[in-house]
């Protein structure tokens, strides 16, 4: 089973579903910045972008990713923005004029919601942005959805003229089920890169007010033609029949079905496959039949207060329930649903029988063995005891954990620089933040020009590892390679940094602590400075070296000489370091270590040697072998 | 199939290939002609920390999420993370261990205690049968812990073969692994020998 075939059927990821329904729906460009749980729709496509003639790019940030989407609409070419959730905050400023001026071709902006949190700062529900900015929102259940709904949305799209926001959640998005294939789009099938058509139109295209004006009823026209299309489309589902009415979308559906079996009961189900804008006459039909009706929606009652107004409105007195039997913060699941329908059915509540989980030694995710941004914590923490540290979004802002703990604030992409910027002023002060390459290049620069142009006393370390490393290792301008794998332009942050005029710039190693300390001491003395920490991803690096049948320096531990003091375990906190409790001495674990030497550096005793020399033991860690070793990773891996 | 949804929770230590062994578990359920729904979590979770998927197979489309107190297997690959989700268990979970520890950084700072493999059986037998072995030394036998997840696999064909046939898994093994095929079918036969 190949992915690219005409027909047939395969276990997908739902992202893997959405990424096959728009290469059915003869997509011609898709552009993102990577965040999960919206990742693997583009990264897949980027591994078809050669054969299927999709141009496929990451862009620098959410709004940029939209606005070159919106140029292959324009242009008459079907196109698509994926995004996570906060991503569409980003990409709001384009996103909420856009629906004034609408699609030409297909556009489908993807937002990936995280309810539960499992790798985001917030559970914003962007259900509400659809009907914020006036534009169709599409919820799939499963992956099988996932992928026909995405075709339908750049259908819905083309058809009104608007662009369409397809809505996911991660128990959507990374669920794995059967998923039937149809055709795939004929300039898909051909792999047939077409050239795009601009024709201007000054009143649309042109946000002056007095266009603006004329291009705000469209928006409002746009809507009532969706809810034609959806009847057509059949994207509202009627199932069941009875008394007892649930309105429910997404993966809360699955919830209510399992939960109606289980319990033996019989439902009238009216299923929401669009969500904005809400069918009226549909939903006051279904409520004229029922005693009594559950909305049940994750996150915000976004569904139930619209049904509410609707109701209201029809003088229909039917009890709708939401979120007073269902939580509005948290994922729902298969419990809370059927514990929320026991309540309305007047059943006896469930109590589940879940053993407790006794107390536990925790395992958070913690930064790799050999991961380089260890370094640049441990020495922040050990330099800057006392300046405020913000830091951003990626592997890096687990440098808030123990033991590392050189964190102090976390807001959203590129916030540790504009905060910092901030922060130089409230505290008069020197502050010293932290960012990644790809956050850099996203929405650390215009702050860092802010920094620059307002006098700010800054320290900004770029953990350049020249990868996005927490979405799964997608290029960005510091790698030089773009996401179909050719060969694009590598922006050194070093020179980035001059080019603004920071005051002091320097690269260094960050596998070199002393180095690394000096440059820090080093930046205390000027204004805005920019020290790049440059050293790859670990994790991708010991993938590479393996592939190419390396293998990195291995560190093992002089056993008479060690004292069980704990001080590398305690400084770093590396996986690789074993403490053992009996023999009060620490080891590494071979399996893990990754060979930066850090803790041969931070070792009081001297006790811990690079193992890979044959026959000797080298104690002297940082070597000018070491460094061209570690200079070669950087520059070579890709 | 014995009852309408068979539930599998898949624990350990992110990079241990957990979410490669339900892709693999999802594809033969969906070979062998039954629904398959397999949920994973990615990105920030994953790094080096505690990871659970879920594997569903049903006849009937269903959610992934296992709901708590609803497992029938319980597949973990590092001793400790099968007590810290032993939340999904129920009267009858059947468990299957990899008894290699993974020592978490907290315990390795001091602050808290890792439990004995004594206690870890203890308390999961008093759920239900447990199979505990050193799955990463078979693993290592081959040359590389990489393994780990086939030997998993393995042993759970030998629990899973009243719904899966082995031969099924070993089919689905051989689509999301086609790279070292032959290692990974050694340790899948190194895995279904455990007794």
């Amino acid at each position: 089973m190949s992915f690219l075939d005409e027909t047939g059927s395969d276990l997908l990821l739902g992202n893997e579903a959405i990424a096959r329904g728009a290469l059915e729906a003869d997509v011609a460009c898709v552009a993102a910045y990577p965040g999960t749980p919206s990742t693997e729709v583009t990264e897949t496509l980027s591994k078809y972008a050669k054969e299927t003639g999709v141009y496929v790019e990451y862009s620098t940030n959410e709004k940029v990713a939209l606005e070159v989407a919106t140029a292959f609409s324009w242009s008459n070419l079907r196109a698509m923005a994926t995004m996570k959730h906060v991503g569409l905050n980003v990409a709001a400023d384009t996103f909420m004029s856009l629906a004034y001026q609408g699609a030409v071709a297909g556009l489908v902006i993807l937002t990936a919601d995280d309810p539960g949190m499992w790798s985001s700062q917030n559970e914003q529900d962007n259900r509400i942005f659809g009907k914020f900015a006036g534009v169709p929102v599409l919820v799939p259940s499963d992956p099988q959805e996932a992928k026909d709904f995405t075709k339908i949305a750049f259908e819905l799209s083309e058809s009104i003229g608007a662009p369409v926001l397809l809505r996911s959640t991660t128990r959507v998005s990374h669920t794995r089920s059967p998923v039937t294939f149809s055709s795939l789009g004929e300039n898909v099938r051909q792999g047939n890169r077409r050239k795009g058509t601009f024709k201007p139109d000054i009143v649309r295209f042109v946000s002056l007010p007095a266009n603006a004006k004329k291009n705000h009823p469209k928006v409002l026209q746009r809507l009532d033609q969706a809810i034609s299309f959806s009847r057509n489309h059949e994207l509202n589902r009627l199932e069941g029949s009875g008394k007892v009415g649930v309105i429910t979308q997404g993966v809360e559906y699955l919830y209510v079905k399992e939960a109606e079996r289980d319990l033996g009961t019989q439902l009238n189900i009216l299923k929401l496959g669009m969500v904005y804008p809400l069918d009226k006459e549909l939903i006051v039909e279904f409520a004229k039949q029922l005693d009594v009706l559950l909305v049940v929606e994750e996150l915000e009652p976004f569904l139930e207060e619209m049904i509410k107004a609707i109701l209201y409105e029809a003088g229909l007195s039917v009890p709708v329930h939401g979120k007073d039997v269902l939580p509005r913060v948290d994922e729902l699941n298969y419990w809370k649903v059927r514990n929320a329908l026991e309540r309305i059915l007047n059943l006896p509540v469930t109590e589940p029988q879940i053993a407790q989980v006794p107390s536990l030694p925790p395992r958070p995710p913690v930064l790799c063995p050999g991961c380089a941004h260890r370094n640049v914590f441990y020495m922040v923490k050990k330099t800057e005891r006392k300046s405020v540290k913000p830091s951003d979004i990626g592997c890096y802002t687990l440098g808030a954990l123990d033991p590392l703990k050189a964190i102090d604030t976390c807001i959203a992409m590129g916030a540790s620089v504009g905060l910092g910027s901030g922060m130089a002023k409230a505290q008069e002060e020197r502050v010293i933040s932290t960012i990644g390459d790809s956050t850099f290049f996203h929405t650390g620069l215009p702050a860092l020009v802010n920094a620059v142009y307002n006098r700010s006393k800054l320290t900004l370390i770029v953990l350049d590892n020249r990868i996005t490393a927490m979405t799964g290792h997608q290029p960005n301008p510091s790698t030089g390679i773009t996401a179909s794998g050719d060969i694009g332009a590598h922006l050194d942050i070093e020179q980035v940094a001059r080019g603004l005029g920071v005051d002091y710039v320097k690269s260094v190693d960050p596998y070199d602590l002393q180095a690394l300390e000096e440059a820090i001491k080093e930046a205390n003395e000027y204004t805005v400075a920019v020290i790049v920490a440059k050293q790859p991803c670990a994790l991708l690096r010991q993938r590479q070296l393996q592939r190419r049948g390396e293998r990195a320096p291995l560190y093992a531990v002089e056993e008479e000489k060690c004292t069980g003091c704990r001080v590398c375990v305690n400084l770093l906190g590396c996986p690789a370091l074993v403490f053992d409790r009996d023999k009060k001495k620490v080891s590494i674990d071979e399996d893990l270590c990754a060979g930066c030497s850090a803790c041969a550096q931070v070792c009081p005793y001297n006790a811990i040697y690079e193992k890979s020399i044959e026959g000797e033991k080298n104690f002297d860690v940082v070597s000018d072998e070491s460094r061209a070793r570690w200079q070669q990773w950087y520059t070579t891996l890709f | 199939m014995a009852a309408v949804v068979y539930n599998i929770v898949l624990t350990g230590v992110g990079g241990q290939g957990i979410l490669t062994a339900a892709k693999v578990l999802g594809k033969a359920a969906m070979m062998a002609g039954y629904y398959a729904a397999v949920g994973e979590i990615h990105g920030l979770a994953q790094r080096g920390g505690s990871v659970i998927g879920f594997v569903r197979i049903s006849e009937n489309p269903v959610a992934s999420t296992v709901p708590e107190g609803t497992a029938d297997l319980l597949l973990s690959f590092e001793p400790l993370e099968a007590i810290r989700y032993i939340n999904y268990a129920k009267k009858g979970t059947t468990f299957i261990v990899n008894e290699a520890k993974m020592v978490p950084v907290s315990a390795n700072l001091g602050s808290t205690v890792y439990p004995s493999l004594e206690e870890i059986r203890k308390n999961l037998e008093e759920f239900g049968p447990c199979h505990m072995f050193d799955a990463t030394a078979l693993a290592k036998s081959l040359g590389s812990t990489i393994y780990v997840n086939s030997v998993m696999l393995g042993k759970s064909a030998s629990v899973l073969s009243f719904l899966l046939p082995k031969e099924v898994i070993e089919k689905a093994l051989e689509e999301v692994l086609p790279r070292d095929l032959e290692n990974n079918l050694k340790a899948f036969d190194l895995g279904y020998q455990v007794s």
